[in-house]
């Protein structure tokens, strides 16, 4: 079994910031994010050999994340714990603004939507339009055919969207 | 953005759908899709409802978890990958002890590994040294000129004089002693071995010069093997060409005539220092 070279673990540390944002979209706490990454990181470790340099290790961490997430989630059942809306990226100017409450109300409707779609949706909104991935990557980390990303995930998008809106038709 | 309840029931033409709309709006579509989309949404304004729904998504989700992109990298993390190359650090030190316990099939912890390691690497680099040492000074003489009775014999023994040494059944002679174009002293010796009948036999004759450190150098050293073969080695002495006999190498090296008896021992009482 190949033993980790330097590189690799470098190129791990450059991927953590990323791998913690994906795994806090799949989780919705900071906390359990930093776990889920955890262990991915642990694992990654020792299936080193597995992953053939020159190939995206983005991709292969990303699909560590999900599938350990998949996991936890199978095997315990998971707490959605809303974030709050202070450990979220809010800028000072933007907490001490008039539009804080406006801006804060946002951010906690588009959260507890994320948190309401399934964990495939999810994971696609997450790798696609946060972490920037294209179809062809997100199909490949997710190990399904590009088909069913581009259809789940415009359905993921109008869920997320209705849910987001949706409430203000209503009111 | 308000929502339109009506963007789902919009006469989308069926060659567009909410996949391609969705793949326009992230850059996933080829030219020629992405001609006809912009026709199709300049006929149909709630196509482009639609087009702005699936931007909007986006926009939502900018910045909000980024949090983690504008932290330092949590301390839990860097010390797995130090645990790691510690690991490897430790393993590549007993990797040698492991693949030997697998051949003899022995079960030693990992901290003796370590050790053995390192009494490996010490004699390791002892060896080397000893290696850099010799081809230093050019030597690739029997083991028994590179000992310490070797340059004893060389510093104090007159010239002509047959010794015991310390391994009795070899024996050291100084023969002859002169100063080289270099102005160093210089000696041939002779190397006899006693059978175990007594009679002398000669393994091989040489020439050392005495260096700057003031150990005496071997410059050549031609061995005696299988019966009465010379084999023949020059240490680089520059003027010795690379087949020349121990006296042709003095020949070509000597300064002057070799130097008496009486002078001989004078500069042994004064440890080969010139007399002024």
């Amino acid at each position: 079994m190949r033993k980790p070279d330097r590189k690799f673990k470098n190129e791990l540390i450059k991927l953590i910031p990323r791998l913690r944002r994906f795994a806090l979209t799949l989780t919705s706490n900071m906390d359990d994010a930093d776990d889920l990454v955890q262990t991915a990181l642990m694992k990654a470790l020792s299936k080193s050999h597995k992953w053939e340099p020159g190939t995206k290790l983005d991709s292969w961490m990303y699909r560590i994340v999900y599938n350990l997430m998949i996991d936890q989630t199978r095997s315990s059942s998971r707490k959605k714990i809303h974030v709050p809306i202070d450990e979220l990226c809010l800028s000072d100017s933007q907490k001490n603004g008039a539009r804080y409450a406006e801006i804060k109300e946002q951010i906690d409707r588009v959260v507890s939507a994320m948190n309401r779609l399934n964990d495939d949706e999810r994971a696609l909104i997450s790798l696609v339009c946060i972490e920037g991935m294209s179809y062809k990557d997100a199909a490949l980390t997710l190990d399904i055919p590009i088909g069913t990303v581009m259809s789940r995930l415009a359905r993921a998008r109008k869920k997320l969207h209705n849910m987001v809106y949706g409430n203000e038709q209503r009111h | 953005m308000a929502m339109n309840k009506d963007i789902n029931h919009i006469n989308q033409p069926q060659h567009i759908s909410d996949e391609m709309i969705m793949a326009y709006v992230d850059g996933e579509i080829d030219e020629r899709d992405k001609k006809m989309l912009e026709q199709a949404v300049d006929k149909e304004p709630l196509l482009k409802e639609k087009l702005h729904m699936f931007e909007d998504t986006k926009k939502m989700l900018a910045g909000i978890y980024d949090q983690p992109l504008n932290q330092k990298i949590p301390k839990r993390f860097l010390d797995i990958l130090e645990e790691v190359d510690k690991e490897q650090n430790y393993s590549m030190l007993s990797n040698i002890f492991f693949s030997l316990s697998h051949i003899f099939k022995t079960n030693i912890p990992k901290p003796i590994y370590v050790f053995l390691s390192v009494i490996l690497l010490i004699i390791g680099i002892t060896a080397l040294y000893h290696y850099m040492t010799f081809t230093k000074m050019n030597i690739t003489s029997p083991a028994f000129l590179l000992t310490d009775n070797f340059q004893k014999i060389m510093d104090n023994e007159p010239s002509r004089t047959i010794l015991s040494v310390s391994n009795s059944k070899i024996q050291i002679s100084p023969l002859l002693t002169f100063k080289d174009k270099k102005n160093r002293f210089c000696r041939k010796f002779r190397v006899v071995q006693k059978s175990t009948n007594k009679i002398i036999q000669l393994i091989g004759e040489g020439l050392a010069c005495r260096v700057n450190n003031g150990k005496w150098q071997i410059i050549a050293y031609e061995s005696l093997k299988e019966k009465n073969k010379i084999v023949k080695r020059n240490y680089g002495y520059e003027v010795a060409g690379a087949n020349d006999s121990v006296d042709e190498i003095i020949k070509k090296i000597m300064q002057g005539n070799p130097i008496d008896a009486n002078l001989e021992k004078i500069l042994i009482k004064r440890r080969w220092k010139e007399i002024e």
